[in-house]
């Protein structure tokens, strides 16, 4: 079954332990910069949002590539990158809603998430619930679930009312 | 050259000139302090003129963290401030957290050193190697909330350290914030910046933090994981924060007037404390790399101040005011919290002194005409807003409270104050030993050379009567010998705080030292064993927990060396006359200071005695409370030591 990181923002507190657990597994030592994934704290909102590649269905990525340096890991689910195609003119990165695939000036190439070969360390490290690594059926009933307690809430209120 | 667990680059900033340098981290001294508070301690013995005062331009000013800060160790964001105090004029490390020193590390940079005075006001801006000082014209003025968001809003997503209009006026109360979500400072870093016309500092980086032997450091990184996710009380303190210790906090810190307890009274609760606490809108957020993240913004349910908001490191700061001031609601306490934050006023300082005025007006002996007509009636939250308001911007009477407890002596004298207040070193203490006995945190008060605070006592005996077997294991985690147990064991009170203290001393110096938070239950997890090797693993450089005591003792050292210097002796260290007076509770019982076991009522001479106790397990002369030249060069502190004055 299709494995999915089902994202829910209201659970991230900004520990960014995710990010750091990203860059050490990828590169060794710990940072943001180098990271795969994100964490940004928009005060405005009052919330942290969690960002990362979505593995597109139709990703933009993919369709800009004039190298078809971009795959799918069918095992996985994951766009991942043939270094060896890839020659780096970035558009990748400029068509990429999410700001997920990065141009990393010290090795001189694309860095984005492959989901860590189906074992993601950025959720293995979540200790707040905003990240899970779930079967995607399994992922929509968890996102329903949640969709019915906003529901059930609002409804008691009309009922108080 | 390779820096591991270090960023491995120092800033140093010259607001009079402009001038900003940058320079390789001096990693002898690191090596031989750590980092964090050691080598900021280090660094302000060489700076520091003796004697200045804390406002003159020379008086340097350093932020920076530790060589696990930026790693992924759980609970490693701490950055630590190093400066001389307005409010009392002695030197320390100031500790905060959230995501400057985090940031700070990740933008290539171990600490920052600031002296001098900008002709105008600006901001120290640290992107990367970007380093600029900003024109804060737009920023001056504007309270610390929505300077710290103007500055979100221009750098993104970054740490930043910023002062409120207290600050910018030069209060002796005022501090600093770091995103908001946590203080820094009390005692006046706040003015200092002030006084440099620094209204902010933002950080961030892209950059990161090697590790020399990521195996090993993964490894018990791990480990840490393995237990934080096994962790049965991770559930409620991400939902109530060390507000789920109220039952202790309620009886710690429920006083007034320094002579009235109020303990966990089942209205006080309800309508201040936990239950109203738990009515409250919470938005939770925290600290990068934390496991229990316990910061929120509140937000008031009903009442007058319904939809009000409050960037939080706790409510319980709200909840200890809201007893002094005897609020009726929740929701004021939430105000409260939130306008001493936008003014930048040490929350519990100025509580303790406007808990002053309304004794004394409620004594008679202070009318509102003395202090220029404003309200001092205790409960009326507007009279409460005002005198801040005024104290933040030295209005009138405000002038005075904007001086602290110095301004006070001005207005009252030195002997009237004193007989009033329990000052230690010229301020408040946060822990009271006539309601909690005697244990670390309150007897460290006395010694702690910064001058009394909430970190006093490291992480000893912060809740009440905690089995001697519990307090035995901590003892074992921080890494106090056998014998230095022994020793502080030896007592017909079960325990010799004056002794024991001395190891958790130690233990904050390190965490301190290292970028570790030091909250309760972050600090638990912890070990010296787990420290040694996370330390060794990440830099490269070998400590065994041993070591680490000593280089912990090597910081504390040079602490106190630079306010000896400062002119503090063991006079400066005791106990004040109030904590042998009574404390009466509302059913007229006298409330005496006892030892931690509370078996029995403690004499000056028995406190004196501790304090004797303390000096001798430190090494120190017991008269004046003065390092020796032994202790300072088993340390290899001798460059400390005051020099005798050569004939010519």
């Amino acid at each position: 079954m299709e494995h999915i990181i089902l994202l829910d923002p209201e659970k991230c507190v900004g520990c960014r332990q995710c990010s750091l657990s990203c860059s050490f597994i990828k590169e060794g030592s710990f940072g943001l910069g180098k990271a795969r994934n994100t964490v940004l704290w928009v005060h405005q909102a009052e919330v942290f949002v969690p960002m990362r590649c979505q593995q597109c269905e139709d990703p933009p990525c993919m369709d800009v590539c004039p190298m078809d340096a971009l795959t799918r890991d069918e095992e996985t689910g994951a766009i991942v990158i043939d270094q060896d195609r890839c020659i780096g003119c970035k558009m990748c990165m400029v068509v990429c809603p999410f700001g997920a695939i990065t141009w990393d000036a010290d090795s001189h190439s694309m860095i984005k998430c492959d989901l860590c070969e189906g074992d993601p360390e950025c959720v293995k490290h979540c200790l707040y619930g905003a990240l899970s690594w779930m079967p995607a059926d399994e992922a929509a009933m968890v996102r329903r679930q949640a969709g019915a307690g906003v529901l059930a809430e609002a409804l008691s209120k009309v009922k108080q009312a | 050259m390779e820096y591991y667990g270090y960023a491995g680059k120092e800033l140093y900033i010259d607001l009079t000139t402009g001038e900003i340098e940058e320079k390789p981290l001096d990693l002898d001294i690191a090596v031989k302090f750590l980092g964090g508070m050691g080598v900021q301690q280090r660094i302000l013995f060489d700076l520091l003129r003796p004697g200045i005062d804390p406002f003159a331009p020379e008086a340097p000013l350093i932020f920076g963290s530790g060589p696990l800060t930026g790693t992924g160790a759980p609970g490693t964001p701490r950055v630590m401030a190093t400066l001389k105090y307005p409010e009392t004029g002695a030197t320390g490390s100031a500790g905060g957290a959230m995501r400057f020193g985090f940031m700070l590390k990740l933008a290539g940079y171990d600490q920052v050193v600031i002296k001098g005075k900008a002709s105008k006001p600006v901001y120290l801006k640290i992107v990367d190697s970007n380093v600029e000082l900003c024109d804060a014209k737009n920023l001056w003025g504007k309270d610390l909330v929505q300077t710290t968001e103007a500055l979100w809003d221009t750098y993104g997503d970054c740490g930043v350290i910023a002062i409120g209009p207290a600050g910018e006026h030069l209060g002796k109360m005022a501090q600093a914030a770091c995103d908001l979500g946590s203080s820094i400072g009390r005692g006046g870093l706040g003015g200092v910046m002030g006084s440099k016309n620094l209204k902010a500092l933002v950080a961030s980086g892209s950059g990161s933090i090697k590790i020399a032997d990521p195996e090993r450091f993964n490894k018990v990184r791990e480990s840490l994981f393995e237990r934080a996710k096994r962790y049965p009380l991770h559930d409620r303190i991400l939902r109530y924060g060390i507000m789920d210790n109220w039952p202790n906090y309620s009886i710690q810190f429920g006083y007034k007037n320094n002579r009235t307890y109020i303990p966990n009274l089942e209205e006080v609760n309800k309508a201040v404390g936990f239950e109203a606490y738990k009515k409250l809108g919470k938005t939770a957020f925290g600290c990068p790399s934390c496991f229990i993240v316990d910061k929120e913004i509140v937000e008031a349910t009903s009442g007058r101040f319904k939809g009000e908001k409050w960037y939080t490191p706790s409510y319980i700061n709200a909840a200890m005011l809201a007893i002094k001031f005897e609020m009726k609601e929740a929701g004021e306490a939430v105000k409260i919290g939130d306008m001493t934050d936008r003014y930048g006023i040490d929350n519990l300082g100025s509580s303790d002194l406007i808990d002053f005025l309304y004794t004394l007006h409620e004594e008679g002996t202070l009318t509102e005409a003395d202090v220029g007509g404003l309200s001092l009636n205790r409960g009326d939250i507007d009279g409460s807003l005002t005198l801040l308001e005024k104290m933040a911007y030295r209005e009138g009477f405000g002038n005075e409270m904007a001086d602290g407890w110095e301004g006070m002596k001005r207005v009252f004298g030195d002997e009237f104050v004193t007989k009033k207040t329990s000052l230690i070193k010229g301020r408040m203490g946060v822990w009271e030993p006539r309601i909690s006995g005697l244990g670390t945190n309150e007897f460290a008060q006395l010694i702690y050379p910064r001058g009394p605070n909430a970190e006093c006592g490291g992480s000893g005996l912060y809740t009440l009567n905690q089995p001697l077997e519990t307090v035995k294991n901590h003892a074992g985690r921080m890494g106090m010998s056998k014998e230095a147990l022994e020793r502080a064991l030896d007592s017909p009170l079960k325990i010799n705080i004056g002794r024991f203290v001395t190891s958790s001393e130690h233990w904050l110096a390190l965490f301190n030292s290292l970028g570790i938070c030091n909250r309760h239950v972050n600090n638990r997890f912890y070990s010296i064993s787990i420290v040694s090797e996370l330390y060794s693993a990440a830099t490269g450089i070998e400590h065994s927990p041993e070591d680490l005591m000593v280089y912990a003792e090597r910081v504390w050292n040079t602490f106190k060396m630079l306010n000896i210097r400062e002119g503090f002796l063991r006079k400066d260290d005791e106990p004040p006359n109030n904590w042998f007076e009574p404390m009466i509770d509302y059913k007229g019982e006298e409330h005496y200071i006892m030892d931690y076991y509370k078996t029995k009522r403690l004499s000056r001479e028995d406190v004196d005695q501790w304090i004797t106790d303390y000096y001798l397990e430190r090494g120190w002369d017991p008269e004046t409370g003065i390092p020796t030249k032994e202790k300072l060069a088993e340390l290899g502190l001798e460059d400390l030591a005051p020099r005798s004055r050569k004939k010519k």
